[in-house]
């Protein structure tokens, strides 16, 4: 989402307002040092909890992003680190955020220098993949356009960049602290129903026509047909506590859809429904693996997945979970007769939000048990692996805007009217924008030229191409970070954008043609998208003269498909002789600086006034259980602590859930040292009759039974 | 400024005007910022004091959203001329204040609230005034009570307004002498892009017949983002449906003919500078059709007139942003 359109009205090209950001930083450029012989194939996992304390700007949705209340399922990284015997390494990391930034990765590679340069990890092995929930926060770009428009909060927050880039670093150094002899097995099983296109218009322009990529089962639409419903997994299993015995430590995973199962105009933080889909499959795997199943606390093994290629597919959401979106009208304030009313935005009720909201959580809920249980399937059907594994990555820092590439994308990035009217999964309420509440102009989708013009073609551009990258393009990044990793007999295809179906199978394509060109022996390719960085969209030449979303999202013109896809079959080839690495600084022009989130108080607090408590009675409303409970200081991210309340069946000892669940909401109601919130728990068919807060020892029953 | 033809009614207001005003000037020794009365003074003081209570007053009630069950709105307006249904009041810079506090049930909205208008330099003899030449302080203060039910869309409002004038006749004022009431009713049509309006007030004193004003206001910009702001343009068309000075019936008049009275073009930023203030800014120009609307105190017509408003709302009940 982009604010041009109000940017250029409001401050115009006279006030300067509009101009390139300046440079904040040069990002570093740490690269891994030259591998030493190991001992043969080792794996290690990490977790890390990354949840933000409330007051972010929920990242993705553009305007309709809220500033955050609270939270429900917490935020998690999730790393992977692998050796093989030759001492290659390769960390694979996925982070519940909307997106990863280049800031982000080359702060974390950094870091991971600094604090564990025996981990062998620079930038250039480790691939960040965002899980790409819209409940997330943002405030980490070096484009000064996400951080001003990726949610209604604007600001580039310096301390959430130095967490998250903290935290980052610290689950690779805690995942090679766990390197144990492993196996591997890589394999894929299809997951249909769940998924459907959300542009078929632009995708059936493709050619050839579009065509399912696997024999779909009868009764889906079309748009549910031609999605990638290849669910990849790599398992890992690592050596176990008896000599020769193998456990099952955890998997890294790819599937094609958007993670955005809630509303959009929730207020929660939330890893959605890839993060309730590596909940069930870590129990799952924690079963398998021996472990006591603890439903309340983070479960040990570790799922991770990332997007693939999935720009274009939508989860099958229903309708009724995506609500009105708030309209310019009269102000409901009074005025009286004497005064003009002022516009507002009126934004519809809170039962209809709430209703949106609870809709949304029922299909996220059905989602992920439908994959999660997919998944568990596939991890069971596949052996321990192989030791016999190898590991190679090829890297390169694109300079987008460089004149040597000129030719082949444009030379200067531009976003597409149909970028700000939004997506289906989340429209904007400027689509449909009408100037003087009369006269249309264009912000729709799809939103095309009737004849293309100049170097972005189809693209319908605010005002004029000059004048929309004056106000906007200038604020779009002008690098892009791509990768090629080889695990065993796949290749992983890293890119910062969100490709769509076809792009991807291009991609796909592409690398296997390369590869079989320059003798590089793997059965398959797997694009991973929003990898490194955010370059928003790439759509093919064919779906890009459509402009709906994807099209319009594709900032550098109809041709960057073809343009990666030559890039990424050079770093598939070179993965034959010398792997390609090319580690450029980036420039980071992240636009204003503002403390988003809160700061941590100046003073030392005693840590026993911050220690969860209840301060208001339990009491039940319809089907839902309440309790208001002080905990923490501002500026406190709930960490690795675990949790913080749990609730118990009347025995005491059963735990069914904590604040880390589907059914429970955490919203922050106000309070300074230390804050108040209020708990939100929906039992189902749970009888739930004991809240304990952790940390306390404080326990409450309630003799109110929800239903 | 070319002088006009104006109706006899105007002419004969205004010759009036112009000559109170020339005793005034041969009267007075300075050209302006002259002693003000003090009795107005003391009035302004006390509005200000409810005002500044009002504001700082702590509130126990939730922040007010669109679903509110109490709004509480305080407007504190600077504006270069008064204007009041086309008509020019005061000449030359008021401040303006307007408290409203509205208590809301289902569709079902009570609302009442008080306007005042000062005069805080002293106008001019050449110059519209409410309190009178030379003078400073209250001129005018109104209050209001309104009941609206909402209706899907749609909004519909009555009730009834009462000004009261604290300006000296003999100085070119409006004094108490034509206080008067009024019934109103509203019609917004909330569901549509350029929110138009339709509302009618008749005089339940002195003045016959009824006023009625057609308004749109439709956004030329809405930041979507925190904290929003807004740039509204608004149209208003006056007509005066038998408010004309009838000189056979011998009663007040609002204006000199019956008709279109004038045509309003406005242009509006609003920017919300957190939950409690809003800052805004308005330009407003008019067509006069109807002589009352177009003459000067001076005697002049003039068919356009600009003005500027700059004002702030400050909200005792801090607003609830997103949702």
């Amino acid at each position: 989402m982009s604010r041009a359109l109000w940017c250029a009205a409001v401050l115009g090209s006279l006030s300067g307002g509009c101009s390139r950001p300046g440079v904040l930083e040069s990002l570093p450029t740490p690269a891994s040092p030259t591998p030493a012989p190991a001992h043969g194939l080792r794996a290690g996992l990490a977790k890390r909890d990354i949840t933000p304390p409330p007051g972010v700007g929920l990242m993705g949705n553009g305007p309709e992003g809220a500033r955050s209340r609270g939270y429900r399922q917490r935020l998690y990284l999730r790393a992977v680190l692998l050796e093989d015997a030759r001492g290659e390494r390769l960390a694979l990391v996925t982070a519940d955020l909307t997106h990863v930034s280049a800031v982000l990765h080359r702060k974390a590679a950094e870091r991971l220098s600094a604090r564990c340069g025996h981990a062998g990890i620079g930038a250039d092995r480790l691939f960040i993949s965002a899980t790409h929930t819209h409940a997330a926060p943002g405030h980490f770009y070096e484009a000064a356009n996400y951080n001003e428009s990726g949610s209604s909060v604007p600001g580039y927050d310096t301390l959430i960049v130095a967490v998250l880039s903290s935290k980052i670093a610290d689950a690779v150094c805690a995942a090679d602290s766990s390197l144990q002899p492993a196996r591997l097995a890589w394999g894929s099983a299809p997951v249909w129903g769940v998924s459907r296109i959300r542009s078929l218009p632009a995708m059936e322009r493709n050619i050839p026509p579009p065509e399912p990529l696997s024999p779909p089962p009868p009764g889906l639409s079309r748009a549910e047909e031609l999605v990638n419903p290849t669910l990849w997994m790599l398992r890992i299993d690592t050596a176990a506590a008896s000599p020769g015995a193998w456990a099952p430590a955890g998997a890294y995973a790819s599937f094609s859809m958007h993670n955005t199962g809630n509303a959009p105009s929730g207020e929660l933080l939330d890893s959605d429904i890839y993060g309730r889909v590596s909940q069930l499959v870590e129990r799952f795997i924690d079963r398998q693996a021996g472990y006591s199943v603890a439903t309340s606390g983070p479960p040990r093994s570790t799922f991770a997945i990332a997007p693939g290629s999935h720009g274009d597919v939508s989860p099958t959401w229903p309708q009724d979970s995506r609500c009105p979106l708030p309209q310019m009208r009269l102000s409901l304030e009074p005025t009286g007769p004497l005064m003009q009313a002022p516009l507002d935005w009126n934004w519809p009720a809170d039962r209809t939000l709430a209703q949106c909201d609870r809709n949304a959580r029922r299909a996220l809920e059905s989602i992920a048990q439908r994959i999660a249980a997919a998944a568990d399937a596939l991890h069971t059907s596949l052996a321990p692996g192989s030791a016999n594994v190898t590991l190679a990555r090829a890297f390169e820092t694109l300079d987008l805007e460089d004149s040597f590439q000129r030719g082949t994308l444009c030379p200067k990035p531009a976003t597409g009217l149909s970028s700000f009217a939004g997506a289906p999964d989340s429209y904007s309420r400027m689509k449909g924008w009408r100037l003087l509440g009369l006269f249309k102009i264009g912000i729709e989708e799809p939103s095309a030229r009737r004849e293309p013009g100049g170097c972005h073609g189809h693209k319908r551009q605010l005002v004029s191409p000059s004048f929309n990258y004056k106000v906007a393009g200038l604020k779009l990044p002008t690098a892009m970070q791509l990768a090629v990793a080889r695990v065993g007999d796949r290749l992983l295809l890293f890119t910062a954008a969100e490709v769509t179906t076809t792009a991807g199978h291009r991609l796909r394509t592409a690398a296997l043609q390369s590869a079989a060109g320059a003798g590089v022996t793997v059965s398959d390719a797997i694009p991973i998208s929003l990898t490194n960085g955010f370059v928003q969209y790439v759509a093919t030449p064919e779906e890009y003269t459509a402009q709906y979303y994807e099209g319009g999202s594709t900032i550098y013109g109809p041709d960057e498909l073809p343009f990666l896809a030559e890039h990424i079959s050079a770093l598939t080839a070179s993965l034959g002789a010398e792997p390609t690495l090319v580690l450029l600084p980036i420039d980071s022009r992240p636009g204003k600086v503002k403390a988003v989130v809160d700061r941590p108080p100046a003073s030392v607090v005693d840590s026993a006034r911050l220690r969860p408590r209840l301060t208001r009675p339990l009491w039940c409303g319809a089907d839902t259980l309440y309790a208001a409970f002080s905990a923490g200081a501002p500026g406190e991210w709930l960490g690795d602590a675990g949790p913080r309340l749990e609730l118990f069946e009347r025995d005491g000892t059963t735990a069914v859930a904590w604040d880390d669940d589907p059914r429970v909401a955490v919203y922050l109601m106000g309070g300074k040292l230390p804050r108040i919130w209020q708990l939100r728990f929906t039992p189902g068919n749970d009888r739930i009759h004991e809240l304990r807060l952790t940390g306390s020892g404080e326990r409450y029953r309630w003799s109110c039974r929800a239903s | 400024m070319r002088r006009r033809t104006v109706s006899d009614a105007a002419l004969a207001t205004s010759r009036y005007a112009s000559g109170v005003r020339a005793r005034i000037r041969q009267s007075l020794p300075g050209p302006r910022r002259r002693a003000g009365g003090g009795i107005h003074l003391t009035a302004a003081i006390r509005a200000a004091c409810l005002v500044a209570a009002l504001i700082t007053a702590p509130s126990p009630l939730p922040a007010q959203g669109a679903a509110a069950p109490v709004y509480v709105r305080t407007d504190l307006l600077v504006a270069s001329k008064y204007v009041w249904r086309g008509v020019t009041r005061s000449e030359y810079p008021t401040l303006q204040a307007h408290g409203a506090v509205a208590l809301r049930g289902g569709a079902l909205r009570l609302a009442g609230g008080a306007f005042a208008s000062l005069e805080p330099f002293g106008a001019d003899a050449d110059e519209h005034t409410l309190i009178g030449v030379g003078e400073r302080g209250i001129g005018e203060a109104d209050y209001w009570g309104e009941v609206s039910v909402e209706l899907g869309e749609v909004e519909v409002a009555s009730g009834l307004l009462r000004y009261t004038f604290h300006g000296d006749d003999a100085l070119g004022g409006r004094s108490s002498v034509v206080n008067t009431t009024e019934l109103f009713a509203r019609f917004d049509a909330r569901g549509v892009s350029f929110s138009p309006s339709l509302a009618a007030w008749v005089d339940l004193e002195d003045v016959r017949g009824t006023y009625v004003e057609l308004r749109a206001a439709a956004p030329l910009l809405g930041w979507p983002f925190q904290p929003p702001g807004f740039v509204t343009v608004d149209l208003e068309l006056g007509l005066s449906l038998g408010q004309a000075l009838d000189p056979a019936a011998g009663q007040r008049a609002n204006f000199a003919g019956n008709g279109p009275t004038h045509l309003q073009l406005g242009v509006s930023a609003l920017k919300r500078v957190g939950p409690w203030i809003d800052l805004s800014i308005g330009l407003r120009g008019q067509l006069g059709f109807d002589d009352s609307v177009r003459v000067g105190a001076d005697g002049y017509q003039r068919r356009l007139k600009g003005w500027i408003t700059v004002g702030t709302v400050i909200r005792p009940i801090p607003r609830r942003e997103h949702r």
